[in-house]
């Protein structure tokens, strides 16, 4: 189903007629990433459901205001991120949490909430230590580690300049590091 | 370290449980297919109420203004009597109304008087030549009718006070027709 171009399924998306059938490709295409991408920031997988299915409610609204100043998948996961942070942000408020409360929350959480994870110590452990950063750290981290993302890429997604990425990314190493190394 | 970590790069990553993509495919197509219905229906919902209501405002303007012509209007006649179709009356009130019956039944009384003296063969001509004629044509040239005619015209002549004078008179034009 990739081999659809981003172009193909825009055009298909502005006509009225083949609207829900460019949208099925679209999901066909992205939803993979747009889940990961929310997975690696939220943890949780009910979470990550909920945020996915919001994330493609608001291409399903705004789809047509795309105006290609970035690739589509740059823009899609813009919006990945900053609905995953949005959700954290709520989460923490509702539940009336500060940041490391927050960290220890999910960090327990992790061996009942994983299960088709592999089950070697070293894997959960660069999870734990992935939850156990900063929300805007984690994010360049997972773009960074998982999906290989050019920092100039990352830029335009997150809105920050490549030099500051660069160093957010070189801290978020040496603390999993840090992390594996005390567990 | 680092490279421990690139390592497991692959094996770290977050696997959807089984079945999530499709199942969420689905669920997402119903939800937008759904999102469009309700977004078509609410469209043509407030259409037809926009245009209801239009037509109602309509209607209920329509018999208000009617109403009010009604109760507001001098009661003119709608139509005069026939044996009266000649007559330029611009006063329509009952009196004058009831004064044109009475005088129009005293000339139909001085037609029926003429009409007797005449011989029957005569009546009879004259009763063919004019039984496609009108009765405002009647008024200005004396009938000639046959008896049965008379007869019906004497009973009609008795009702003719009655309020119903005009729809007896159409009666009996039928009747003369025939």
């Amino acid at each position: 189903m990739n081999h659809i171009s981003d172009d193909q399924i825009l055009e298909l998306f502005a006509s009225e007629k083949t609207k829900e059938k460019a949208f099925g490709l679209l999901m066909r295409k992205y939803n993979t990433n747009i889940y990961q991408t929310i997975r690696r920031i939220v943890y949780v997988h009910e979470d990550a459901d909920d945020i996915t299915q919001n994330v493609l409610i608001k291409l399903w609204n705004n789809l047509s205001s795309f105006r290609g100043e970035s690739s589509l998948k740059t823009w899609i996961t813009r919006i990945s991120v900053n609905e995953s942070l949005t959700f954290i942000e709520k989460k923490k408020r509702m539940l009336q949490l500060d940041d490391e409360e927050y960290v220890t929350r999910i960090l327990n959480s992790i061996p009942d909430a994983e299960q088709s994870i592999s089950s070697e110590q070293i894997v959960e452990l660069i999870q734990k230590g992935i939850q156990s950063l900063p929300e805007k750290q984690r994010v360049v981290f997972t773009l960074r580690y998982y999906d290989e993302m050019p920092y100039e890429e990352m830029s335009k997604v997150l809105g920050t300049s490549v030099g500051a990425l660069k160093t957010s990314y070189h801290f978020a190493v040496k603390k999993i590091e840090e992390f594996i190394e005390s567990h | 370290m680092t490279n421990n970590i690139d390592k497991y790069r692959k094996q770290s990553d977050f696997i959807a449980p089984e079945g999530y993509y499709e199942e969420l495919y689905e669920k997402m197509m119903n939800k937008i297919t759904k999102k469009e219905k309700n977004i078509l229906f609410t469209r043509r919902s407030f259409i037809y109420s926009v245009v209801g209501g239009a037509i109602a405002a309509a209607v209920a303007l329509l018999i208000v203004f009617n109403l009010s012509i009604f109760t507001t209007n001098d009661p003119q006649p709608q139509s005069t009597p026939l044996l009266v179709a000649e007559d330029n009356r611009e006063d329509s009130e009952d009196h004058t109304t009831m004064t044109t019956i009475v005088e129009d039944q005293e000339s139909t009384q001085s037609l029926l008087a003429d009409n007797r003296s005449s011989s029957p063969k005569e009546r009879n001509r004259t009763t063919q030549s004019n039984s496609a004629a009108s009765i405002s044509d009647n008024i200005e040239t004396p009938l000639q009718l046959d008896d049965a005619s008379y007869a019906a015209i004497e009973f009609y002549n008795d009702a003719a006070l009655d309020n119903l004078f005009q729809e007896t008179m159409m009666d009996l034009e039928c009747y003369i027709d025939f």
